[in-house]
């Protein structure tokens, strides 16, 4: 209909739309919408309202769906809307917080965090599992079989599509950036950090190592989890498409907080050496293993703590689960004639036993239903207990102990440590096998005043030594020396627990027996020229596994300290299963060994000859 | 005639002031990726040095020199009050020499 009036309007001739533009002039301005096409035809005089209906309709339509578009945009929709543009806009980072480091005393890191990325692959995406997996295995020097598996399998066991797999995580930047320039297709990578070892299989049983996820799985790594984690933080920005920062858009930052950095009082340099010194001597005695313990007597200081055979904590993965462990305190041995020290101590502390008195020592002697041995035959002898330390008798230090009794021979032992956890701050410590004095049988005592019967881990019988040369105060021994916080502020450890086992006088009496020992009797393998040294040997059997016996199999040991008059350092060295079995043989050169590379990295100078104690037997 | 000078003035400002505070956060994106890349080089390089310090690879390299350790009878140590460090020298109570950096530097990869 309006096309028609249209046409209607077109065929009306020129001089009809002049005469019709002279009427409206005619009637003037004010009647042009009343009046003029109006009048003539009754279409006319009803189209304009009707469009103007027309119109309104539209309008209001219009205006309605516009308002209800505008309702739906603006309250129904509005918060997963306002959500979408903030989802495409507003980006919520994670900081990261650094792993704090672990240094050794001189302030060298042991371990430190390092940026790495990790490797993933969407197998959906991967054109050649094949050929890529060769690629990748190649580039981050892993075994291609199970990549090629990762890359080929694209569905789950329950048929779902798998998008993302792990390939390696941790891999270091300069790596992970010759694989990104392979540009292989499905494979992508994300920023992460790895942990690192700079000294490689230095200390690696104290360290520990750190899994995938940065968390602490061993060693001080484990048991400082929390302190050196830190706390990550957080950045929201807002980014233009391409990533750009918005100008003005402001962004709203939580910074992290790097965990605190661990201060060792490992040396790095006595732990190196330690651990070459221990290498070479298990090797050379055919031992299956051992361990080395350098400590400060006076602070408790763990200078060097080795365990053999190690690893390499940037490996971790692919070591022997049996050399993972810091066997010097998660591991117990029976620790042997080492033990005789305290058998001394306690009767000189007791004064059950003169320090000239004599003792007539066969070589052998029933106690209750056992015969035991000295380790070697000899005609019955006369000895002071600086002879019976000395020559390592256990026919004299059972007479010994007999002096004692064993209710107080169990209370030195457990003052000087046994039975319980030195507490110096490790998972898995071991508190030892001390049985109740009640439990004893007949024979306990007489086999605990030379070492067999009772287990200790080779820290807390290096404690015993320490205590000997700490003027008869036992201190707590401690692997930490204190903390960095995030400002690099150094908060020392805590002062570590003393307690006195013996006397000052009883302690040096016993250094002087300790220092005869090595200068005359078992010991003189351990003797370093220039210096006078404190020790005693010990060659222990070792038990069988759930059942009571030994085996054929034996420990050897020797700890001793030196200085001797001014003890500066101790030193248990601990052989396991040598083929040459005395700890004078085996385990003193290691002491040795050790100790004169710790006395010359410390500058400790040497000191005066302890005087000789009362002895009976003369040397040679 | 005054009025819209000013409102001109106003905001041919406005427009520069804009692009002034546009332009310094594009650089504050670059200073901040040019620090991130020097804290990565910084880690790196400290891990290069903690390496390279090792006593693994010192002990190497003296052996390959035809080096020996000395017994300790052999060192001869002189002392000055004041100049030297105390015997042992490992139990001291001060912090790392880079825990000084570590507000500044940071560990951050």
């Amino acid at each position: 209909m309006t096309q028609g009036r249209h046409e209607a309007r077109r065929t009306s001739s020129p001089n009809t739309r002049r005469a019709q533009h002279g009427r409206h002039e005619a009637h003037g301005p004010g009647a042009h919408g009343l009046h003029g096409p109006h009048g003539k035809h009754a279409a006319d005089h009803h189209g304009p309202a009707h469009r103007v209906m027309a119109m309104f309709v539209v309008a209001a339509l219009g205006l309605a769906t516009i308002l209800t578009r505008l309702v739906v945009l603006q309250v129904r929709d509005a918060n997963a809307l306002t959500s979408m543009a903030v989802d495409q806009r507003v980006r919520d980072l994670t900081l990261p917080a650094p792993r704090g480091t672990i240094f050794d005393d001189s302030g060298t890191e042991l371990a430190m965090s390092l940026p790495a990325k990790d490797v993933y692959a969407d197998p959906q995406l991967v054109r050649d599992p094949a050929s890529e997996a060769r690629a990748i295995a190649k580039t981050l020097k892993i075994k291609v079989t199970p990549v090629r598996k990762l890359l080929a399998t694209r569905t789950d066991s329950q048929g779902d599509l798998i998008h993302f797999v792990y390939v390696q995580r941790g891999v270091a930047l300069n790596v992970a950036a010759r694989l990104e320039r392979a540009s292989l297709p499905g494979i992508g990578f994300t920023s992460d950090t790895r942990r690192y070892y700079p000294a490689g299989a230095l200390a690696p049983q104290v360290l520990g190592f750190v899994g995938v996820d940065g968390t602490g799985l061993a060693g001080l790594e484990r048991q400082y989890q929390q302190l050196l984690t830190g706390r990550p933080g957080h950045e929201v920005v807002q980014e233009d498409p391409d990533g750009t920062l918005i100008p003005q858009a402001g962004s709203t930052s939580t910074p992290p907080v790097p965990g605190d950095d661990l201060v060792l009082t490992i040396d790095r340099d006595i732990q190196y050496q330690a651990q070459q010194s221990l290498a070479q001597a298990v090797r050379a005695n055919g031992g299956s293993g051992g361990s080395v313990i350098v400590m400060d007597p006076h602070s408790g200081d763990i200078l060097a703590m080795a365990t053999y055979p190690w690893f390499d904590p940037n490996t971790f993965a692919e070591a022997n689960p049996n050399y993972l462990r810091n066997r010097t305190v998660t591991d117990v041995y029976e620790p042997g004639s080492v033990n005789k020290v305290i058998t001394v101590a306690a009767a000189l502390q007791e004064h059950s036993v003169g320090l000239r008195q004599r003792f007539v020592v066969p070589d052998q002697i029933r106690v209750y239903d056992a015969v035991i041995h000295d380790a070697e035959t000899h005609p019955v002898q006369t000895m002071t207990l600086a002879d019976i330390l000395a020559y390592s008798s256990n026919v004299g230090a059972i007479k010994v102990a007999d002096t004692i009794g064993q209710d107080r021979f169990y209370r030195y032992l457990r003052r000087f440590g046994f039975g319980q956890p030195t507490g110096v701050g490790f998972p898995g410590e071991s508190a030892g096998i001390l049985p109740p004095v009640d439990t004893w049988s007949g024979v306990s005592l007489a086999t605990m005043a030379f070492g067999q019967g009772l287990a200790v881990t080779p820290l807390q019988m290096a404690s015993v030594y320490a205590t000997i040369a700490n003027d008869g105060v036992w201190v707590q021994p401690r692997l930490v020396r204190g903390t960095v916080d995030a400002n690099g502020k150094f908060q020392p450890a805590p002062a570590p627990d003393t307690r006195r086992v013996v006397s000052e006088h009883t302690a040096a009496v016993v250094t002087r027996m300790l220092a005869y020992a090595v200068d005359i009797g078992t010991g003189v393998e351990a003797q370093i020229p220039g210096f006078w040294v404190a020790g005693k040997t010990g060659t222990a059997r070792i038990p069988r596994q759930n059942r009571p016996g030994y085996t054929k199999k034996y420990v050897a040991s020797f700890i001793g300290f030196a200085p001797a008059s001014h003890p500066a350092l101790v030193i248990a060295a601990v052989i396991d299963d040598p083929a040459t079995i005395y700890g004078g043989v085996a385990a003193a050169p290691l002491f040795k060994n050790v100790a004169r590379f710790a006395l010359a990295r410390l500058r400790i100078p040497p000191a005066a000859k302890p005087p000789i104690p009362p002895h009976a037997v003369s040397p040679g | 005639m005054l009025f819209g000078l000013i409102v001109a003035g106003l905001l041919v400002g406005i427009v520069t002031l804009q692009a002034f505070v546009a332009q310094q956060s594009f650089r504050m994106q670059d200073l901040q990726e040019r620090t991130r890349e020097l804290q990565l080089q910084y880690g790196e390089l400290k891990a290069q040095a903690a390496a390279l310090s090792a006593p693994s690879r010192v002990a190497a390299a003296a052996q390959r020199h035809g080096m020996v350790l000395p017994d300790a009878s052999q060192v001869q140590t002189l002392r000055v009050p004041g100049i030297d460090p105390p015997p042992g020298g490992t139990t001291g109570s001060d912090a790392p020499p880079s825990a000084a950096l570590k507000p500044v530097i940071g560990e951050e990869p």
